[in-house]
């Protein structure tokens, strides 16, 4: 069984259809690049398996799990917690400016941490102490000396979760630092976005987008937002990534790149996989007319 | 001088009346303007049709017609009595008549109405992307506003806030039409006694109140201007 399978995914807008049944998967491990000339569906795929836009047919399994399918509806709440599967780098970085590279990476992890910790504290509070059933058990007597009782715990409660979220709110500073180390920005952990080159926001997006350990990492293009000199350094970052317990999706216009990174290449036109295959098959033995123009004009145009 | 005196003592309480309505505007319509932008911003055709047609009427008519419909329509048409205040503090109970409470509802609706489109300007003019780097990162819509959005809303709107602000300030004159005791209002006082000084003295007020707030506006922008975007 695959770690990622897609089926017949349908997308359009108003008229125009974008997507005409994609069916692709991937194993754990894999890194798959995509590549095809612009308007033929790439961004709209990877938008679709993050769910910034619904696909209008077709489902998505994660480990056999349903994550999506175009038939069901889905509250916010399961859309946000299947999408967490995915994680998205994206072209024009998205880096939130009024936060320093650390906070970016952060701020994710710090939302969790907040909302766990509140959803904790409501079952807490709502499984009274058992303080206050032993009063209860007592008669008058003891319910009067439960307010006291309550009060004590309600603090106590209080006390150990405050400890809780300081202990887990460090964690989180721990591992975005790390993360950033490892994009290699440790010098650039406190700057502000506006203060780092284009190559160096990207790093801090990928490294933001490692945070919450997506399984099934995306790319938007990543380096096309770049001065050609800073290309180089992203690329070798998204080359550090690979890694067993994690697949990559990256939709990309480096064929060097994805020829060389790729376990698999899958080469999009007109809103359908064309073909699919290693890097050898797509960049050296292409079967596809389209590949071959595409590659050709890819090659005069550098 | 004993007559500078008293004139100073006089429109200093003025002022005061004057400050207070500021001051309770700003606190209220802040807020009331992001709700009616939200409003403006629906989804719901209905919703959004309702909240623009409301800020039309309250941008599109003049705001000393709003306060005499507020001070007076509730009591002709509902017998409507605005409360007076009794905490016994004489300055508090005297300042908040039943006049400054109509004054002061009127100019909240009127200038949240004017907040909400510069709110709704600010929001709209934050790029897409930054919402989906937030959904992306599992955040909640709510999430997303406050801890993405609402910063570098704050940043957009200083500029045009500060201009309504300043506005404000100066509209608070309106208030002695329905017989509010304000800076206005005691200079005119003197006016009528044939003491023509004290309504430039006035003036002298409320350009000192501009000129502390907009020291306090750059200051925000100075603040603010730790990043771009």
């Amino acid at each position: 069984m695959s770690f990622l399978e897609v089926k017949n995914l349908h997308k359009s807008f108003g008229g125009t259809q974008v997507l005409k049944g994609i069916d692709f998967s991937l194993q754990k491990g894999d890194v798959v690049s995509i590549i095809g000339s612009s308007g033929s569906g790439k961004t709209t795929l990877l938008r679709c398996l993050n769910f910034l836009e619904l696909a209008d047919m077709g489902s998505v399994y994660v480990n056999g799990e349903e994550i999506f399918d175009a038939q069901k509806k889905y509250a916010d709440r399961e859309l946000r917690e299947n999408r967490l599967h995915f994680g998205l780098v994206f072209q024009g970085f998205n880096l939130f400016p009024q936060y320093t590279a650390l906070k970016n990476v952060r701020l994710p992890l710090d939302l969790q941490t907040r909302e766990r910790l509140a959803v904790a504290r409501k079952t807490a509070g709502r499984h009274k102490p058992s303080a206050q059933a032993d009063a209860q058990s007592n008669g008058e007597a003891g319910a009067r000396l439960s307010l006291p009782a309550k009060i004590k715990a309600w603090t106590e409660r209080n006390k150990a979760f405050a400890a809780e979220k300081k202990r887990a709110i460090e964690e989180n500073a721990r591992k975005a630092e790390r993360l950033l180390c490892d994009v290699g920005l440790g010098e650039k952990m406190n700057n502000y976005p506006c203060e780092l080159s284009g190559g160096q926001c990207q790093r801090v997006a990928i490294a933001r987008a490692l945070a919450l350990e997506p399984e099934i990492l995306c790319f938007d293009e990543p380096t096309s937002a770049l001065d050609p000199e800073l290309t180089g350094e992203v690329l070798r970052v998204i080359r550090s990534l690979k890694s067993p317990d994690r697949a990559m999706i990256i939709v990309t216009h480096e064929m060097q790149f994805a020829a060389e990174i790729s376990d698999k290449v899958i080469f999009m036109a007109d809103g359908v996989i064309e073909e699919a295959g290693t890097p050898q098959q797509i960049f050296r033995e292409p079967k596809s007319e389209k590949i071959k123009a595409f590659l050709r004009n890819y090659a005069e145009n550098r | 001088m004993e007559q500078f005196i008293s004139v100073s003592l006089n429109l200093l309480n003025g002022f005061s009346s004057s400050f207070l309505l500021f001051a309770l505007t700003l606190v209220f319509a802040l807020p009331l303007g992001l709700l009616i932008s939200f409003g403006t911003m629906s989804k719901i055709a209905p919703v959004r049709v309702f909240f623009k047609f409301i800020v039309w009427i309250l941008r599109g008519t003049p705001l000393i017609l709003q306060i005499f419909v507020v001070f007076y329509v509730p009591g002709l048409l509902f017998g409507f009595v605005w409360p007076t205040m009794n905490t016994g503090w004489a300055w508090f109970d005297q300042t908040i008549s039943t006049r400054f409470l109509a004054a002061l509802v009127a100019f909240i609706i009127n200038y949240a109405a004017y907040f909400s489109e510069i709110y709704r300007g600010g929001i709209e003019s934050i790029p897409h992307g930054q919402y989906e780097a937030g959904q992306v990162l599992g955040m909640r819509k709510s999430q997303i506003f406050f801890s993405v959005i609402l910063m570098q809303v704050i940043k957009r709107i200083i500029p045009p806030m500060s201009n309504e602000v300043i506005t404000l300030v100066k509209d608070t004159s309106l208030a002695q039409t329905i017989g509010v005791v304000e800076l206005m209002f005691n200079a005119n006082e003197f006016l009528l006694k044939g003491l023509i000084w004290p309504i430039f003295y006035a003036g002298v007020f409320y350009l000192i109140f501009v000129g502390i707030l907009t020291l306090l506006f750059r200051y925000l922008e100075k603040k603010l201007s730790y990043y771009k975007v």
